[in-house]
């Protein structure tokens, strides 16, 4: 599984991020 | 030249012309002072001759006769050195005038082009404000600090601008995240729910915002009126920290006052 690391202050963007790319079966992590 | 009783003690041309005889009949009224400037009956063709007096201190008369003619002749020849005179004042006064306008208008000028430099929008003005002209000086000296006002204001209103651009655009592009993220199915259940809170919740703070920025262009636009009022300090101070310890206790935190 790959690993990403989001970085971003903005709540709703970041849960945006997690979730679209969770569902492409990667590993994230918030900063 | 007369003496008192009117016998000529001195002349000149020795020969007088034969007009000068008619004297005689004037002695009476030149002795009274009745007459100072008459003319003689012309002799023969020849042009009249006019006759001025003037009494002397120690008694007597000088009596100058010249001939109507050459008197004419002299005040024409006296007429164009006058003109000259009048054309070389006019000429001068005009010069200096001319000068002066020049300086002034060119100070003008200056101001003119540094009047339309700000109007299209260049602050950065190179001004010579170093005039003798107290006035100028003056004039130069504000338009200085009205560039670099303006610059200042300018450059501010560029960052807020900038700023208020970035913190608009943040929450909404968060709000079209999560309701994309909500119509393409990638959430669903207690997840779904959580999203819809956050896109509420940018909602409220991009409406908040919004109502703020306008409350700032109001206040700027000088539409807010502030009326000054005493207030008890102490119930304006409780008040705020009333308000600021809802929902901070359950963090640990503590405000006295």
């Amino acid at each position: 599984m790959k690993k990403i690391l989001i970085v971003e202050d903005e709540a709703g963007i970041s849960m945006v991020l997690r979730a679209y790319l969770s569902k492409e079966q990667y590993e994230v992590k918030q900063a | 030249m007369w003496d008192r009783s009117g016998e000529i003690t001195h002349r000149f041309p020795p020969s007088p012309p034969e007009e000068t005889r008619q004297l005689a009949d004037w002695k009476d009224r030149i002795l009274s002072g009745e007459a100072r400037f008459f003319k003689l009956a012309p002799a023969e063709d020849r042009p009249p001759f006019a006759v001025a007096f003037h009494p002397i201190e120690d008694g007597g008369h000088v009596l100058l006769i010249v001939s109507e003619t050459n008197l004419l002749q002299s005040f024409a020849e006296f007429k164009y050195p006058l003109l000259i005179l009048a054309f070389a004042i006019a000429l001068t006064g005009w010069g200096v005038i001319y000068m002066l306008t020049r300086r002034l208008t060119r100070r003008i000028q200056e101001a003119s082009a540094a009047a339309k430099e700000i109007v299209a929008g260049n602050y950065r003005l190179e001004l010579n404000h170093e005039h003798k002209e107290m006035e100028i000086h003056e004039l130069m000296i504000a338009f200085k600090e009205m560039s670099e006002r303006l610059s200042r204001q300018e450059s501010l209103r560029t960052q807020l601008l900038a700023g208020v651009t970035h913190e608009l655009k943040t929450p909404v592009a968060s709000i079209i995240g999560l309701l994309q993220a909500i119509k393409d199915n990638i959430v669903t259940g207690e997840e779904r729910e959580r999203f819809l809170e956050v896109c509420l919740e940018d909602s409220r703070r991009l409406h908040k915002m919004v109502e703020d920025l306008l409350e700032f262009n109001r206040y700027a636009a000088q539409a807010v009126s502030v009326v000054k009022m005493p207030c008890d300090l102490q119930d304006v101070v409780s008040d705020t920290a009333a308000r600021w310890r809802q929902g901070r206790q359950d963090a640990g935190l503590r405000v006295s006052v």
